[in-house]
């Protein structure tokens, strides 16, 4: 291929970055990869406390996207909102804060992390919802792990849904679209976690995993010197 | 070519076992990947070529690109340098190291492989693919077309470059921009 041909090749990816990072849902993921820098989890009761969020709207002649987000790193919380999701003919409060989890257990496991209650409030504090389907909300919370991978449950008040739950990534945050806010929590299947692991010496399982990496780059790299080998033999 | 795709599928799942549960935030499983990359590389032959400026400098021109397609659709109001901090200072080389081993074995080891039994247009499909695929289970589905479209830019880095060190620059900037911009 030429370097003409190469150019074009660069070209039709700059286009093509251009389009998906038009159509992503903002925020996520971050910038291409790279290790993320993940804080502990900071789970409600302990210290330092989980933080809330809040950003207040001006009145718009149309809401404008955005998003508010807890201020850990990776953000515990997070939700991203379209052009018009909310009426703003008053200004608009969005919110996000930890709160306690409620004593009605999600259907489908454990909730692990705490749960967060997001809402909209207009100027005479009444809730706001989304303004239609069409224009949902993304709600993006960090689990405590990602295997098994947690699925999002909302919770109305009176009961827990389960939500199609995406991986967004970066320390374990998972992403869901709903029409309706309320109170959200990462859902482990089965067992799950109420707290982060507590970090433990872990020297042995470093040794080991380092061991089998190990011998692993040298499997490699013998397999690598016979194949050349074998090439190299007429 | 195969053992050169079976030996970064290895380090992929070694930088998995290591890292979990959270393996994109592991900084050791991060070094482990990148030092098992480069060993891959290396036992397939590659050895690094005279660096040149002109690939620099097209590298460089790539990373702004990366980064610039960022911008352009999130918009840069509010665009700001991260404070330093430890966990910065040691997470910079970590992802440099990273960005660089990635390169090295994919568009550097892996095409020269395949570029030598089926030419260019299949390295670049390869490593392409290959580059996208090695990054979901670490950030999700949805970074399939995202990282589809930026290993498609790298790919053609290295074909206009004629090396490594055009992506690999390329890829270190797009990458370090994600933790030293807000």
């Amino acid at each position: 291929m030429t370097a003409r041909r190469g150019w074009g090749v660069v070209f039709v990816a700059l286009v093509a970055l251009t389009l998906v990072w038009r159509f992503l849902p903002s925020g996520s993921p971050p910038i291409y990869d790279g290790e993320c820098i993940a804080d502990p989890y900071e789970t409600l009761g302990s210290s330092p406390a989980p933080m809330p969020a809040s950003t207040t709207f001006p009145v718009a002649a149309t809401f404008p996207a955005s998003e508010v987000l807890t201020g850990e790193t990776p953000p515990q919380a997070q939700i991203l909102m379209e052009t018009g999701t909310f009426t703003n003919s008053t200004r608009v409060t969005v919110s996000i804060a930890p709160v306690a989890a409620p004593s009605l257990k999600p259907p489908n496991g454990t909730i692990e992390g705490n749960v967060y209650r997001f809402s909209a409030l207009n100027a005479s504090g009444t809730e706001l919802e989304p303004t239609s389907a069409s224009v949902p909300v993304y709600i993006i919370l960090r689990g405590l792990t990602s295997s098994p991978a947690p699925v999002i449950d909302r919770f109305n008040g009176t009961a827990w849904t389960p939500l199609s739950t995406l991986n967004a990534g970066c320390g374990n945050t998972f992403e869901v679209t709903s029409s309706k806010l309320g109170e959200f929590a990462a859902v482990s299947p089965g067992g799950g976690k109420a707290a982060p692991p507590p970090s433990s010496g872990g020297f042995p399982a470093v040794a080991i995993i380092g061991a089998l990496a190990l011998l692993l780059i040298i499997v490699v790299a013998v397999l690598f010197t016979l194949e050349r080998r074998r090439n190299a033999t007429p | 070519m195969a053992l050169c795709l079976t030996g970064i599928a290895a380090a992929a799942v070694l930088r998995g076992a290591v890292g979990a549960p959270d393996t994109a935030a592991s900084m050791p499983a991060g070094i482990v990947f990148a030092l098992a990359l480069l060993a891959v590389a290396i036992a397939a032959g590659w050895r690094p070529g005279r660096p040149r400026v002109a690939a620099a400098a097209i590298g460089i021109a790539g990373g702004g690109a990366l980064i610039g397609t960022w911008l352009l659709s999130h918009g840069a109001p509010g665009l700001q340098l991260s404070p330093i901090n430890a966990g910065l200072a040691l997470w910079t080389p970590i992802v440099a190291l990273v960005a660089i081993a990635e390169e090295v074995a994919i568009r550097g080891a892996l095409f020269t492989a395949v570029r030598s039994g089926h030419g260019d247009s299949a390295a670049l499909v390869v490593t392409t693919v290959l580059f996208a695929a090695m990054h979901v289970p670490l950030y999700g589905i949805g970074s399939l077309p995202l990282d589809l479209a930026a290993g498609l830019l790298l790919g053609g880095l290295r074909i206009v470059s004629g090396g490594v060190l055009a992506p690999a620059v390329a890829h270190v900037l797009a990458d370090l921009a994600g933790g030293w911009l807000l």
